[in-house]
């Protein structure tokens, strides 16, 4: 009998969305075995019945539970809460449920800073005021779902591998543990490491890195970390080269942004980077700021308004 | 150890010796005194104190200062009451021990020894009753010696920056240099004391820390800073706002009433000027005792004019008795480096003579086989200590104990009046065997010194003696809260909390030892790295010695005499003889070190000769690569005209009666030629001495010639001031010379130069007319350095010497255990300097091939292999560079890299462990779990 | 009631810690609010175990080395 399997989008792009179809034809073999008894990026399926007659948020019942985006409002949690509800394993898809992703970044801000920057200042269309009817009220933060409710699997990625995507649900299917990559980027970079001591300063990636030709393998570039750059690669969980391995952003030669998060479930990159770029003597200073190195992770209280963000 | 002897006799010859010692009576029995300090809060009986200068009060019952060793009372006889009128005995009473014996009588010992050193170093001179200064007449006129207690934050004034007369905060502060040196007027001392120059900037700057706005002026004739690293420090101190002024002070007087001092003086402009200072610290120089001088005479042995011991350049630890060295400024004036690279140099000559019965007196303890207690369930026992009264006096200790039985997995309390006693160290044992204890907690005074004992006892009970942590309940918590039982109380509960957290994580740690090859490499064969080989060799053991050049010698060949007038070309000779016909010493020549791994007792070199390359394998590293000559190309007409030249040529040109040289009259040195400049920053060191002697040479072989020496502060350190006085008997002519008005040479007629320099007391520029001209040019450090420190991963200063591991007390080790330095490429000094610290690093290399293996603590960095992904954060970071990189492909082709640590260069320090991102490595027994855990429990109450 | 700080502090074991134990051989008397964990180099001290001490109630925290 096919597993049923419900999926949800949140604060979300779409993007792991995409990621679970660019499975590509092994998408079949799931299909084979699953059936999506809730999808509103695929299907068509309302809330409160399919006339609007219901009163309650509802969504079937199912085994797997999907879950991409982070909670930024009420809606978002109200359909959480409900997926939770309904499904035995919930699985958080894609950095922003697992850490926040990148709209966490938004957590340096208050909420009434967003709106006023995002409807009145010169760089937007003007708007008369915020719109106060039709939409769900914001929390006062971004959370991930782990904050909210249990999670079972964590599927980080921005967006997750595919091949991850679908090795996890044959686990899931053949009753066997979820087994994802657990060191961090490094693991699985080919570059060549010596050690940090060398860099004084980070310089910006503007230029591209030295390597020799331009067909050069990755195993002949030096670590660009070394090279100066910062990459993020030492403090973010591994896993977004797939089964190809190599990880994604230097497979093309460009630092590590750190999509997949921090690599212990409880990390903090931006601290444990400045603390490891510090203790080599790095000069951290020379980074214009540090919150980006929470791009993906901003979640879990890391990103706060700053205190004297009213003055500002 | 002995304390309170003093030696009475000496016979015997080297090899065998028999001293007689007599002992004076301590009065405290040291194998019971627990130096509580019970006897001293008794004592009725205040005296002076000593070591704060006499500044502050102690007991007759006293410990002379707080890092004295061994930490155990006396009783001055000259002070007690009951010693001397048979009344009071208040310590005995109230001693918890039982240690006071007032009893105890002098003893006579007698020993037997191969080798005598005798370092009973110097005492400060005493300027009492010397008009010009004042000292003991103005209460405000104090010696260096009073104010380094002053500034001492455990001093009497606690640090606290203030004046005898008022206790008045001081703003303006004057030292006065040369109290008691080069001074034959008021002392009897022509010798320069050497260290007080760089001792007054010291105190001076730590003056300035202490009074914000303090206004301090240092007067001197010379500013001496000619140690490793004193110019930079004497230029942050001119940075700092220190004014440095030069000229003599001829008189003090005091300001009536407000105590202060009145200052008359004439600066180096020739005006007059007069000021007042708060305080006056006398620059004190340096003496020998009359008891040291006692000590000679017992001994037998030689002292010079100065009263200080007489010794060979060429072997500067030497008396003039075969088998009784001597180090430290028994011998000279000195300070702290050269200080500790004679003492190693006085134990390696001292240890050559014993080691035909090397390790023959070691006994070794044997354990039983460990218990296996990894998976057993943690079963703690906590033993509280007493102390006498020194804890139980202040915190409750019962209910300590109640607390403890209630804490999670404490399955034993006991408690002792003596935790460290022996009969409490069966007492563990016992407890640990019968109540099946597997981790243990002692409650009691610091880890730092009773740790050992106690691992021991863990040992002796079979359990892995890493499985024990130690409440600091003493220390850290009674002593300092004396007056709140309460909160002392609760914060034992605490502490013992947070050891009982911390010992339930730790796991048994296997002892690590690491074999030793017997061998010894020496990189160098100047006159450092020869007699280091040599030093080795006498010692037994095989040296490979490795040389670029085609000869022996290095810098050495080019130098005429040593400062005392030794020629330096015949005892070169002798040292190439005896290095090539010793059996031991495997000379490699046109050679050198290509690459090299390994750590301390086994390091793997490969020496490159030409083509050829082959590996040597050895225990201990010593690295005496030498140093140059600076070339002032360009500066003073140095490779334009023929007659200006370097030192080293001048030397070399005169023993090979150079023509030039035969038929000049007149004679310029130019001191500080590429030293002491923005480039290096640094003293040569040897180029004063060096000039000066040429100087008195030129002077005594045609006294009718004329000789100039220009120079910025002329250097003549500690006996070698002797030849500037000399000099100037002899008239040398000396002018001084300031870093903005350098001297300037012009080509005068052919063969004569004109070299004008500023006079700073005709206040207008001197021309002199010349037919030499000699530049004291720099030593710098040579290519090698640079090399090496790739190759053996080794740390350079700033001025790219090699940097030793701490700049006072182990001037001859590198921070990585099993590599020593000597000679010039450490920093700049003449061949006596050199000569002890090659034996000094072959002294410390024996301590490593002593043995054939040694052993380590077991506080190591340990890898989680699977946390660490090899992302190389923390390779730099290791400052030992234990920690290295490797990497091993899967069976699917994947790389796995991780980090690998060396347990014999690795010390603990976890600086990589506060590097990793990953939780990758953790130093064992300080993992971060661990830590956490304590900080978890002491918040816990 | 006053307010009684917690304090931790992190000491090296051949510097910081040796001063905290020479602080009770001279007998100087200090508030009893700190608790000293022994290590055996500041440098050992992640951050992280600061911001933990933090987290756990730490109104103070010394890193002495």
């Amino acid at each position: 009998m096919a597993v049923k399997v419900a999926q949800e989008w949140l604060n979300s792009c779409s993007g792991c969305e995409i990621s679970i179809v660019d499975m590509g034809e092994r998408l079949l073999d799931v299909l084979a075995q699953v059936e999506f008894v809730h999808s509103p990026v695929l299907m068509d399926h309302k809330y409160f019945g399919q006339l609007g007659s219901g009163r309650h948020l509802e969504i079937p019942e199912a085994v797997v539970g999907l879950v991409s985006g982070g909670v930024r409002n009420e809606e978002h949690l109200e359909v959480l809460t409900e997926m939770r509800k309904k499904c035995q394993v919930l699985i958080a898809l894609g950095t922003c449920a697992t850490h926040g992703g990148i709209p966490a970044l938004a957590n340096s801000y208050r909420n009434d800073e967003i709106l006023e920057r995002y409807y009145s200042t010169e760089t937007t269309d003007k708007c008369e005021e915020v719109p106060s009817e039709g939409l769900p009220p914001l929390q006062d933060s971004c959370t991930a779902l782990d904050e909210k409710v249990k999670v079972d699997i964590y599927l980080p990625g921005c967006p997750p591998n595919p091949d991850h995507v679908f090795s996890a649900l044959v686990s899931l299917l053949e009753g066997r543990p979820v087994q994802l990559p657990e060191k961090s980027v490094c693991d699985f970079c080919p570059t060549v490491r010596e050690g940090k001591g060398g860099v004084k300063k980070l310089r910006r990636f503007l230029q591209a890195p030295q390597y020799g030709a331009p067909g050069e393998p990755l195993d002949k570039m030096r670590c660009l970390l070394e090279q100066g750059i910062l990459c993020m690669g030492a403090v973010t969980r591994a896993g977004c080269g797939g089964d190809a391995k190599t990880p994604r952003c230097i497979a093309a030669r460009v630092p590590c942004r750190g999509c997949t998060g921090p690599v212990r479930k409880n990390g903090n990159q931006r601290f444990d980077m400045l603390n490891a770029l510090a203790s080599n003597g790095v000069d951290i200073s020379s980074l214009p700021e540090s919150v980006s190195l929470l791009r993906f992770s901003g979640a879990h209280g890391l990103l706060r308004p700053s205190r004297k963000g009213k003055e500002a | 150890m002995i304390t309170l002897a003093e030696i009475t006799d000496v016979t015997g010859e080297p090899g065998n010796f028999q001293v007689e010692v007599t002992r004076r009576p301590r009065f405290v029995d040291t194998e019971k005194c627990i130096a509580c300090g019970l006897c001293a809060e008794k004592c009725p009986k205040k005296v002076d104190d000593e070591y704060n200068e006499k500044i502050s009060k102690r007991k007759a019952v006293y410990i002379p200062y707080a890092q004295a060793v061994p930490q155990k009372y006396a009783i001055d006889a000259d002070n007690c009451i009951y010693l001397k009128s048979g009344k009071c005995g208040a310590c005995e009473k109230f001693c918890p021990a039982g240690a006071i014996n007032f009893e105890d009588k002098p003893q006579t010992v007698n020993l037997n020894v191969g080798a005598i050193i005798l370092s009973p170093g110097f005492a400060a001179f005493d300027p009492t009753g010397i008009r010009t200064w004042g000292y003991g007449e103005f209460k405000n006129v104090i010696t260096a010696m009073e104010m380094e207690r002053i500034l001492s934050a455990s001093g009497p004034t606690e640090g606290h920056l203030v004046r005898p007369s008022d206790k008045k905060e001081v703003k303006r502060i004057a030292f006065i240099q040369c109290v008691g040196s080069r001074d034959l007027n008021k002392s009897r001392n022509g010798y320069c004391s050497s260290v007080c120059c760089t001792y007054a900037i010291k105190q001076a700057m730590m003056a300035k820390d202490h009074v914000k706005d303090l206004e301090a002026s240092i007067f001197f004739m010379d500013m001496r800073t000619h140690g490793k690293e004193f110019e930079r420090y004497y230029e942050r101190a001119k940075g700092l706002g220190i004014e440095f002024k030069r000229c003599r002070v001829h008189s003090l007087e005091p300001v009536s009433e407000t105590s202060d001092i009145y200052f008359r003086y004439i600066d180096d402009c020739g005006r007059q000027l007069e000021t007042q200072y708060d305080l006056v610290v006398l620059s004190v120089g340096l003496c020998t005792p009359p008891s040291a001088m006692e000590l000679a005479y017992h001994a037998g042995v030689e002292l010079n004019e100065n009263r200080f011991v007489e010794s060979s350049s060429f072997d500067p630890v030497a008396t003039s008795r075969p088998g009784v060295f001597s180090c430290g400024a028994f011998s000279g004036p000195k300070d702290i480096p050269q200080t500790v690279m004679e003492a190693s140099a006085a134990a390696a000559d001292a240890t050559r003579l014993l080691a035909g019965a090397r390790n023959s007196l070691t006994r070794t303890k044997e354990f039983p086989p460990e218990i296996e207690v990894a998976s057993d369930e943690v079963r703690i026992g906590v033993f509280i200590c007493h102390c006498g009264t020194n804890i139980a006096g202040v915190i409750d200790v019962e209910r300590l104990a109640r607390y403890a039985e209630t804490l999670p997995n404490v399955a034993h309390v006991g408690r002792n009046l003596f935790t460290c006693s022996q009969d409490t160290q069966d007492i563990i044992k016992n407890a640990i065997r019968d109540k099946g204890l597997n981790r243990v907690v002692v409650a009691a005074c610091t880890p730092r010194t009773h740790e050992p004992l106690f691992r021991e006892t863990l040992k002796s009970a079979g359990l892995n003696e890493y499985l024990f942590d130690m409440a600091n309940i003493r220390n850290q918590d009674s002593w300092v809260h004396a007056a709140e039982p309460e909160r002392a109380t609760e914060k034992a509960m605490d502490l013992v909390r947070m050891s009982v957290a911390k010992v339930g994580l730790l796991t048994p740690l296997p002892s690590i030892s690491v074999p030793v090859n017997q061998a010894a490499l020496v990189i160098g064969g100047g006159i450092s790295g020869m007699v280091s080989a040599l030093e080795l060799a006498d010692h037994g053991f095989h040296v490979s010695l490795v040389e670029k050049a085609n000869v022996l010698g290095g810098q050495a060949r080019h130098l005429f005499r040593t400062w005392k007038g030794e020629l330096i070309e015949p005892a070169l000779q002798e040292l190439d003889a005896r290095v090539r016909s010793n059996p031991l010493i495997t000379l490699h020549l046109e050679s050198t070190v290509g690459s090299a791994e390994g750590f301390v007792g086994n390091f793997k070199s490969t020496i490159v000769r030409g083509k050829d390359s082959r590996v040597v394998e050895h225990g201990a590293t010593i690295i005496a690569t030498g140093g140059q000559g600076y070339v002032p190309e360009g500066e003073y007409l140095f490779g334009t005209s023929s007659r200006v030249f370097t030192a080293i040529e001048f030397d070399k040109l005169r023993m090979v009666g150079d023509r030039r040289m035969k038929q000049a009259k007149n004679y310029v040195f130019i001191q500080c030629v590429g030293s002491r400049c923005e480039e290096r920053m640094y003293c040569s060191r040897v180029c004063c001495t060096h000039s000066v002697q040429a100087a008195i040479e030129l002077k005594e072989s045609s006294p009718a010639g004329e000789v100039f020496v220009l120079y910025r502060d002329m250097r003549t350190y500690g006996q070698r001031e002797e030849l500037y006085r000399k000099a100037r008997e002899k008239g040398v002519v000396f002018i001084h010379y300031e870093a903005h008005q350098m001297p300037k040479v012009r080509p005068l007629e052919p063969r004569r130069l004109e070299v004008e320099v500023f006079d700073h007391i005709l206040h207008e520029p001197l021309r002199i007319v010349t037919d030499i001209v000699v530049l004291a040019t720099a030593i710098t450090p040579n290519a090698a350095t640079a090399e090496l420190a790739d190759i053996y991963k080794l740390p350079v200063d700033a001025d790219g010497f090699f940097q030793e591991a701490h700049a006072k007390l182990r001037p001859v080790d590198f921070a990585a255990d099993g590599i020593f330095m000597a000679g010039l490429a450490h920093c700049p000094k003449p061949v006596d300097e050199s000569i002890a610290q090659a034996k000094a690093a072959a002294g410390r290399a024996v301590s490593v091939l002593a043995g054939s293996s040694i052993d380590l603590e077991a506080t190591k960095a340990t890898v989680v292999n699977a946390n660490c992904d090899g992302c190389a954060m923390c390779l730099d970071v290791c400052p030992y560079k234990a920690i290295s990189l490797v990497s091993e492909e899967e069976a699917g082709g994947k790389r796995n890299a991780r980090v690998e640590v060396n347990l014999a260069q690795c010390k603990g320090c976890g600086l990589c462990q506060a590097t990793c991102p990953k939780d990758g490595i953790y130093v064992a027994g300080f993992s971060l779990e661990q830590i956490a855990a304590q900080v978890e429990a002491a918040l816990a109450g | 009631m006053s307010f009684e700080p917690k304090i931790i502090g992190f000491t090296c074991n051949w510097c910081s810690y040796a001063a905290a134990d020479l602080a009770g051989v001279s007998r100087m008397q200090y508030p009893h609010n700190v608790r000293l964990v022994r290590v055996m180099c500041s440098g050992m001290v992640h951050p992280r175990v600061v911001s933990q001490a933090f987290e756990m109630g730490a109104d103070g925290v010394l890193v002495m080395g």
